[in-house]
């Protein structure tokens, strides 16, 4: 049950600047997350989080260090991880109907048929509670609704590990919420590995098994923090537990005093 | 390559109401009318618009003006796809590569502003007077308007939306088919509405320069053979013709790239 699904190892960028040295982002980050578990990397804003996440994925090269996803190294995006954008709606295409941004996911793949593209869209679709919309455009539904068509697409793909980045960021509180539930219920069913980019608190406690705290720049992992809070777990109950608030507080001091700085 | 290139296409309304412009046109034909009927202009050069009319029905079902319009056509619609296809290639290869961008920008931005009539004759030493020459310059219309917003088009491409279809395993090729083409396709068009509007023009001043094709060169063969009514009607062909194709394409905008006007990023 202890297989590492992804490793960073003194994992380093540096982006290059006008006239000068180039600017280390990310110092030295070494994480390694375990199949199956729900992890979150909680940060301040800019602190390179999102970065952080596309080297994992393989949509950017470190500047040191490595990666792996199941035991090799990262050269470009692996086929078992699937990158969930913030920006649901700039990450939807908005010329195709709501089944097949869905579809997209998966009608590359070779053999792949145009209705059995559409068949796996449409059991997504039914998995995120969006059964009958699949002919909308992207751009007629809710902000919470195009987000979990950006979770479907991502299913569609069954990944074995999803790297979210802030996902639940541009919706309102109980959009989000009802986000949370459906997450932690698509997670428990699949058996999915989640690494979730956050920099809500109450979100990274309440979802996840583990907490890493990332620092401000050049940002490295301050520490990581086991919840230890139950499962199967309800998203909104959880944070009624001692323990939740527990870790809640915890966490907030050390973004807050510190200011995120590592040491 | 500005901006105003990409507003939406006014379309012009031919309901009859009170306030309509059509009555405007009406009234103006009238006035033409009468201004033949009455002699106020009194000249075998002005012709009544009814005996205009009345060439145009004859020669339309004689077939003779169908055939010249249809020539005209076939010749503008093969160089506009041949300037489209070159001007999206090309474009694509401008928008993605600086070096090329600055290798090649200011020869491009000194052969644009040159006026595609100007370049006829010298076309017609190379490609002569015929099919050769004017599919030429249809295409040569058709080549920078097309260009310059397929560039333009490129930079508006979303970059999450190619990370996504990377991160899905989505080769580069079908990347470019299914992503970069589809979100730049709104400018391509913008850039083809332009380079259809010029097209007509050049086509018809091609035929009316040089060679035995098409409505341009009836429009000057009725001048000189003093046949006022056929001439006024080649005029009218030409405007009914320049109508019709805005009109249509615009029609054809609305259902290739509905999503683009109902997302609101024609700004």
């Amino acid at each position: 049950m202890e297989t590492l699904i992804l490793e960073l190892d003194a994992v380093g960028k540096s982006f290059p600047a006008r006239g000068g040295p180039p600017t280390l982002a990310m110092d030295r980050v070494s994480l390694s997350v375990r199949e199956g578990e729900f992890l979150s990397i909680l940060g301040p804003s800019g602190c390179g989080k999102s970065t952080l996440l596309q080297i994992a994925a393989g949509l950017m090269e470190p500047s040191a260090g490595a990666v792996r996803v199941a035991g090799r190294a990262v050269k470009g995006p692996p086929p078992e991880a699937v990158y969930v954008f913030q920006q649901y709606g700039r990450s939807l295409l908005p010329w195709r109907s709501v089944r097949d941004n869905v579809a997209f996911a998966v009608e590359h793949r070779p053999g792949m048929s145009r209705s059995r593209a559409r068949a796996v869209a449409d059991a997504q679709l039914a998995a995120v509670a969006l059964t009958g919309f699949g002919d909308h455009f992207p751009w007629q539904l809710s902000g919470g609704m195009q987000q979990r068509v950006a979770l479907a697409r991502a299913l569609a793909a069954e990944p074995r590990i999803l790297l979210m980045d802030e996902p639940f960021s541009a919706v309102d509180a109980l959009t989000r919420l009802d986000l949370h539930r459906l997450m932690l219920e698509l997670w428990e069913k699949r058996g999915l590995t989640v690494v979730l980019v956050t920099h809500d608190v109450e979100e990274a406690v309440a979802l996840s098994d583990r907490v890493a705290l990332l620092t401000k720049r050049p940002s490295t992992i301050a520490r990581v923090v086991e919840t230890g809070l139950p499962r199967p777990r309800d998203a909104v109950e959880v944070r009624e537990t001692a323990r939740f608030l527990e870790l809640r507080h915890e966490l907030l001091d050390a973004l807050l005093t510190r200011g995120g700085h590592a040491g | 390559m500005s901006e105003a290139v990409l507003a939406r296409p006014a379309a012009v309304s031919l309901r009859l109401r009170p306030s309509s412009g059509l009555l405007l046109v009406l009234g103006l034909l009238l006035l033409w009318e009468i201004s033949a009927r009455t002699g106020m202009v009194d000249s075998p050069n002005w012709p009544p618009f009814l005996h205009v009319l009345a060439a145009l029905a004859r020669d339309t079902v004689s077939g003779e003006i169908p055939l010249l319009v249809g020539s005209t056509l076939a010749r503008m619609f093969a160089g506009l796809a041949a300037g489209t296809l070159a001007g999206v290639a090309a474009g694509l290869i401008f928008g993605a590569s600086r070096l090329v961008r600055r290798l090649l920008g200011p020869t491009v931005e000194l052969i644009r502003p040159i006026p595609i009539p100007a370049i006829i004759p010298p076309l017609v030493l190379f490609l002569g007077l015929d099919d050769a020459m004017k599919v030429t310059v249809a295409a040569v219309t058709a080549f920078f308007p097309v260009l310059t917003n397929t560039a333009q088009g490129l930079r508006a491409v979303e970059a999450d939306q190619l990370a996504m279809a990377r991160s899905f395993g989505v080769p580069a090729h079908r990347r470019l088919l299914r992503v970069t083409l589809p979100a730049i396709l709104p400018y391509v068009l913008a850039g083809l509405r332009v380079a259809l509007a010029l097209a007509l023009v050049t086509t018809v001043v091609a035929e009316m320069i040089a060679g035995e094709q098409g409505v341009g060169h009836y429009l000057v063969l009725m001048q000189f053979a003093g046949r006022a009514e056929e001439m006024y009607a080649a005029v009218l062909v030409l405007a009914l013709l320049g109508y019709g194709l805005n009109r249509g394409f615009v029609l054809l905008e609305r259902r290739l790239i509905g999503w683009f006007y109902a997302t609101g990023r024609d700004g």
